[in-house]
């Protein structure tokens, strides 16, 4: 259920047409005048008709396509048009990516008050875990080394305030 | 032909100062590992390095991200060859010859081959370009808003076209990348779809949604390997058979000039590049060889033909980028991020006015060749072994880069967040087929494409003819229909 809920195509350029149509509004809202729209009208209007387009193929198909099919089974090429997807393509392989990118989110949100290194510190500390990582030496030692590192490197670099335990800011 | 005045300016300019130098052997070695690494694009380094770039100056940051670049073209025939594991779409045709000289036991050879071939191929790629960029810069400066907004369609289409099997998708995916591009505060004051978010009031931050689109997404879709790459075997490197395959490569002198003339010539397609021209050239070699036969099988032209085309695709994109400011692909795309950052507008104005320091660009190029040449017979072992960093290490120290590299682009903390949005839309896109290539060239060109065609509006007042009486817009508007529609037009007919 997940996986078809993530996969699904027509579901995905749903929500970039709603998002379209949204943008579409505040634009009409903020201004009329021809300069503001004579970009953005057409193009907004031509992308959601791709996207209708799409959708109704995939409607009409109404089944996985061929190169779905090929994609699930692995047969990938390297453009980055196409997932990486293997045989065995199982919601435990979703899992992970889902987890590291709620962790992601979380490293995202506490770098808005914590500081820049210790937050960076569990951040790595909690990924290599979810990743499956057990050996002590690599969960502590590594995690320091990165959060630190890189905290240290890019306070060094960057013209602007970070707030950090270590490095003085 | 060639602006001499212009010639000698870059030389001084290169001369003065040792700072742009300095960052070319870096350049060169993060290219050489990324382009080694499967399934990490040299594009994404160069949006992860980026931020890196902004406390220099401009030729220095276009020296270090055309350095990784230049490595990157070298990079992904090393797994090719040693594993059969491309290290990126370019240097797929490599591995058609380069893995059965393995199998056979000449990998240093074939190493060699594919270094020289590199070598020289992105060399006479950056001769053409020596050659070409002046005059191409002069026709270019003829070309109006209404052309360039045509031109910037084109480009778009050609990339959402071939970066994707599925046109309508890579046409939606373009779209969408346009729009996002038009948000935020447009020249008539209007303020477009920030949703009350004064972050955005300048456009959607370019290079974080790069990084999110590029980089981020593609490590959450990495996340079931264990290690980029589980081979285990492992090959002893020896320098002297590498460097007697890279002598090797002259004696092969029709086969490196006609891949780096076809890598050249589909460089400069926006949307093409290395990917295809590698294959073209490959299949253009194997059809004029007295034994075709032998290709697949350990042939070192195979190797030799890839190899020459998709470095020479590098000097190729940068005569697109450079004289008409469109990205043929996504390393193109962060060169043309990095312009943004130093206020810089590529295009034919930028190369009259800076004819010194396209050239010094161009010249330093050269030079990045002939490191190269050193750094890949150097750190050969070093760049084979990288793929074997596991996945569950490699990744989150790569997401904590791209959180510092984003927060160092905004100053503030609407960078990561908008590396998080894009990451996880990226992320999304890729696993329903849509190319994030055609979305993040959209984002970069959104805002030029609306500049044009309101500047079409305002000098034509409105009137259609406009277009119809400028040749020129006539044969661009021609030219994307034949892409777009062209090829079922063909197939219906037959």
């Amino acid at each position: 259920m997940m996986i078809k809920f993530l996969k699904s195509e027509s579901f995905l350029i749903l929500l970039f047409c709603i998002a379209i149509i949204a943008y579409l509004v505040d634009t009409v809202s903020q201004s009329m005048a021809i300069e503001n729209l004579i970009f953005v009208l057409p193009l907004s209007l031509t992308t959601l008709t791709l996207g209708v387009v799409i959708i109704y193929k995939n409607i009409r198909s109404n089944s996985f396509s061929p190169s779905d099919e090929a994609r699930d089974l692995g047969i990938a090429v390297s453009s980055d048009a196409r997932p990486k997807l293997h045989q065995g393509d199982t919601l435990n392989q979703y899992s992970r990516s889902l987890t590291l990118m709620g962790l992601f989110a979380a490293f995202v949100f506490c770098l808005t008050f914590g500081p820049f290194d210790v937050v960076s510190t569990f951040f790595t500390f909690a990924a290599i875990y979810a990743l499956g990582e057990r050996r002590w030496q690599f969960l502590v030692v590594l995690p320091i080394c990165v959060g630190l590192g890189i905290t240290g490197l890019f306070s060094y670099l960057l013209p602007y305030p970070m707030t950090t335990l270590f490095f003085g800011g | 032909m060639i602006d001499f005045s212009g010639v000698i300016g870059a030389l001084e300019l290169l001369s003065s100062s040792y700072t742009p130098w300095l960052v070319v052997f870096p350049g060169l070695l993060i290219g050489l590992i990324a382009g080694a690494t499967p399934g990490f694009q040299v594009s994404m380094a160069m949006a992860i390095v980026l931020p890196f770039t902004f406390s220099l100056d401009f030729l220095s940051s276009i020296l270090f991200l055309t350095a990784i670049f230049t490595g990157g073209g070298y990079g992904a025939s090393i797994p090719a060859i040693l594993m059969n594991i491309p290290g990126s779409s370019s240097a797929v045709a490599s591995a058609f010859d380069g893995y059965p000289m393995t199998k056979k036991g000449k990998y240093n050879h074939a190493l060699g081959l594919a270094l020289g071939a590199s070598c020289i191929g992105a060399a006479i790629s950056y001769i053409i370009l020596f050659l070409l960029i002046s005059p191409v810069s002069i026709a270019v400066l003829k070309l109006g808003p209404s052309e360039l907004f045509v031109v910037t369609l084109w480009g778009i289409s050609l990339i959402a076209l071939l970066s994707s099997d599925n046109l309508l998708k890579g046409l939606f995916a373009g779209g969408l990348g346009l729009l996002i591009g038009t948000v935020g505060m447009s020249a008539t004051g209007a303020i477009r779809g920030t949703f009350g978010l004064a972050e955005l009031l300048d456009g959607v931050p370019v290079i974080p949604a790069m990084i999110g689109l590029f980089a981020v997404s593609e490590l959450f879709s990495i996340l079931h390997q264990s290690h980029i790459v589980a081979d285990d075997g492992r090959q002893d490197v020896k320098r002297s058979d590498i460097l007697r395959g890279f002598f090797d490569v002259w004696s092969f002198p029709k086969i490196v000039l006609r891949g780096s003339l076809i890598g050249s010539l589909i460089g400069a397609v926006p949307g093409i590049g290395s990917s295809v021209s590698n294959l073209v050239s490959y299949a253009e070699t194997k059809r004029r060889d007295p034994d075709p036969s032998s290709f697949g099988k350990g042939n070192p032209k195979g190797v030799i033909a890839a190899e020459a085309a998709n470095s020479s695709s590098e000097g190729g994109s940068m005569v697109t980028l450079l004289a008409l400011g469109i990205p043929g692909g996504g390393g193109t795309a962060v060169l043309l991020a990095a312009f943004n950052v130093h206020n810089i507008t590529g295009g034919p104005r930028f190369i009259m006015e800076n004819t010194h320091i396209v050239y010094a660009i161009v010249l330093s190029n050269f030079a990045q060749v002939i490191l190269l040449f050193v750094l890949g017979l150097m750190f050969i072992r070093l760049i084979s072994l990288v793929v074997k960093i596991p996945i569950k290490f490699l990744v989150p120290t790569i997401l904590v880069c791209c959180v510092f590299g984003s927060y160092g682009v905004t100053g503030d903390i609407i960078g990561p967040i908008i590396v998080l949005a894009f990451g996880v839309l990226g992320w999304l896109m890729r696993l329903n087929g849509f190319p994030v290539a055609a979305t993040v060239i959209g984002i970069l060109l959104g805002r030029m494409a609306e500049g044009e065609l309101m500047r079409s509006f305002q000098i034509s007042g409105g009137e259609i003819q406009y277009f119809i009486s400028r040749p020129i817009t006539i044969v661009f508007l021609v030219a994307l229909l034949l892409s777009l529609f062209g090829g079922r037009v063909l197939r219906q007919l037959r």
